[in-house]
């Protein structure tokens, strides 16, 4: 539990720096570089969907450090907090759903290489490059746990 | 996996949230364990037989395995 405890310490730490780096990078931006560009299109980008993302992170972020904090405060919760983090059934399911979503995306992806070609040879050949990059990572992370088990 | 930790939660009338915390994990995995679901590792298995006292093979059904 001590562990945890300091493995916990240290996500805290990265989640405020990165809180911090968001909400500058923010202002800075509405501050600065957003004025200058008013009528271009990077500004009403930046107005809707950028600012939305940006500022739901960072509420992430922010959830994070103070849950982190309050399981710190408490054994109770820390336990609770750990059990979940290392639920083995959670990591079962993440771990069969991960599979089967990257056969699945490979699949439609061939299919996508194929219709595309119909259409624009240059999408096919982006696509087919995804997917051939895919497949080769996997064959990649397969020899690699193949060798750890 | 057929097992008998619903009885034996029961018997002793412990909740799921309760047996959860007492071996380490969530209310949920002791639910799909107990409506057999899921599988519980060895580690896990041991200790919810360890914490009622019995033997693993006391606690999970292993006779599908036999067949």
């Amino acid at each position: 539990m001590e562990k945890y405890r300091e493995k916990l310490k240290r996500e805290t730490g990265l989640l405020l720096i990165g809180a911090l780096v968001l909400i500058a990078v923010q202002l800075y931006v509405v501050i600065q570089v957003a004025p200058a560009m008013e009528d271009s299109h990077w500004y009403s980008m930046w107005s809707g969907f950028i600012a939305g993302a940006a500022g739901g992170v960072t509420a992430l972020f922010i959830a994070g450090i103070v849950i982190n904090i309050l399981a710190l405060r408490s054994e109770t919760r820390l336990k609770k907090l750990y059990a979940k983090a290392n639920d083995e059934r959670q990591a079962k399911i993440i771990s069969s759903a991960q599979a089967a979503a990257l056969q699945t995306i490979l699949i439609v992806g061939i299919v996508a290489v194929i219709v595309a070609g119909y259409f624009n040879p240059t999408v096919s050949l982006t696509i087919l490059a995804c997917v051939f990059l895919s497949s080769l990572i996997t064959a990649g992370f397969k020899i690699y746990y193949s060798r750890k088990y | 996996m057929n097992n008998s930790i619903r009885a034996l939660r029961k018997g002793r009338k412990l909740s799921q949230e309760e047996l959860a915390e007492a071996v380490g994990t969530t209310r949920q995995t002791i639910t799909s364990i107990e409506v057999g679901k899921y599988t519980a590792s060895l580690p896990l298995a041991w200790k919810i037989a360890h914490y009622f006292g019995l033997t693993i093979e006391e606690v999970f059904d292993f006779s599908e395995l036999e067949e």
